[in-house]
């Protein structure tokens, strides 16, 4: 018995004393304390079977990387990658032929059609594109007027010349690319 | 055979591959000491026996739970000592819901593994009469011999207010001896 005990008890009760130091008279079967670890276990591996322990979030995370990096998975995952590369670069390349075929498409929109839009739309544009588009069919109306003005004078040569003169000028013609077969 | 120590019970228990082994060790260590904690509570042996299973299940299943701020001896003893508890009220309880008289002194002449003399006898039934709590004090004094601060750790009380109540019931058991 501890020191602690005996005096304690010495001091409140003599007779719980004396009683402490005869022997324990409560006993067990035999073997049964085996029997009992026996017990308990056959408890526990049906529990086991049942329920299976709470596992930490790092275990569990571990387990799923570890399940990841299987070598099949991996083989897997990586051709599965390499086939959305070569869809995607695929994908991509019939994208920008479609662009540029919008952008031909674009192309041949008639001048009336852009002048019409560009009528209706006149507030969209920047000041400095409108200037841009001006300049540009001035340019454009230049050379056509240039073009008019070599036209009559063509026709004015070929009007006013003589019977005599007219084949010497068609040929003259001819030669500096004034005239054409098809124009005559 | 040296006794293996509570950290390394607590390394195998915590590693899934060496849980069982672990649980296995705890209860070389611990299934004698908890199995006379309860049945000085519960003063039968075949209720012993199955709150003691009751027990230890409930560690494994809830060994998880243990993050070390306490002892293992400590937590141990907490699970068994409620366990006997809760057994204790139920039992009450049935014998209210079936009429029965709750018996005052448990008689442990109806228990084949008393084996006393009539004085033990009379001890045994003394100390049965306490309340709960107070008879799980004194038993944890008295037969256990563990210091008032383990006490106090394992039933969550002061000091003073155990060694009070170790002091009463001493008193209580005197009290019923000698009118006996």
């Amino acid at each position: 018995m501890k020191e602690e005990l005996k005096k304690e008890l010495e001091e409140i009760s003599p007779f719980l004393l004396e009683m402490k130091e005869k022997p324990e008279v409560q006993t067990v079967p035999k073997h049964f304390f085996n029997n009992m670890r026996i017990d308990i276990m056959n408890k526990v591996k049906a529990d086991e079977q049942q329920i299976q322990p709470k596992k930490s979030w790092f275990y569990e995370l571990k387990i799923q990387v570890q399940h990841f990096f299987r070598p099949q998975l991996a083989f897997g995952l990586a051709s599965a990658g390499v086939l959305i590369v070569v869809g995607s670069l695929f994908f991509l390349k019939n994208t920008s032929n479609s662009q540029s075929d919008n952008c031909n498409s674009l192309a041949c929109v008639s001048d009336e059609e852009t002048t019409a839009y560009m009528d209706e739309n006149i507030n969209d544009f920047e000041e400095k594109t409108l200037w841009d588009a001006a300049y540009e069919q001035q340019e454009n109306t230049a050379q056509a007027t240039i073009e008019n003005i070599n036209e009559t004078h063509k026709n004015l040569k070929l009007e006013n010349a003589s019977t005599e003169e007219f084949d010497e000028i068609v040929d003259e013609m001819m030669q500096n690319g004034e005239l054409n077969e098809e124009e005559l | 055979m040296k006794e293996i120590s509570d950290e390394n019970i607590i390394t195998a228990m915590q590693n899934p591959a060496t849980m069982e082994r672990g649980f296995s060790l705890l209860m070389d260590k611990y299934q004698e000491p908890l199995y006379w904690l309860v049945c000085r509570m519960v003063n039968n042996h075949d209720d012993a026996n199955d709150v003691t299973q009751n027990t230890f299940v409930k560690v494994f299943r809830g060994f998880h739970n243990y993050k070390g701020d306490a002892k293992l001896y400590t937590w141990l003893y907490r699970i068994a000592s409620n366990e006997a508890i809760t057994f204790i009220n139920q039992r009450n309880k049935k014998a209210i819901s079936s009429l029965d008289t709750i018996p005052t002194t448990y008689e442990l002449s109806a228990d084949s593994y008393f084996d006393g003399e009539e004085t033990q006898r009379l001890l045994k039934n003394a100390i049965s009469q306490l309340p709960d709590k107070q008879r799980l004090v004194f038993n944890m004094r008295y037969y256990e011999e563990m210091p008032y601060e383990e006490m106090s750790k394992i039933l969550e009380t002061s000091v003073g207010a155990l060694k009070a109540s170790f002091h009463h019931a001493v008193k209580k058991i005197e009290a019923f001896v000698v009118n006996k």
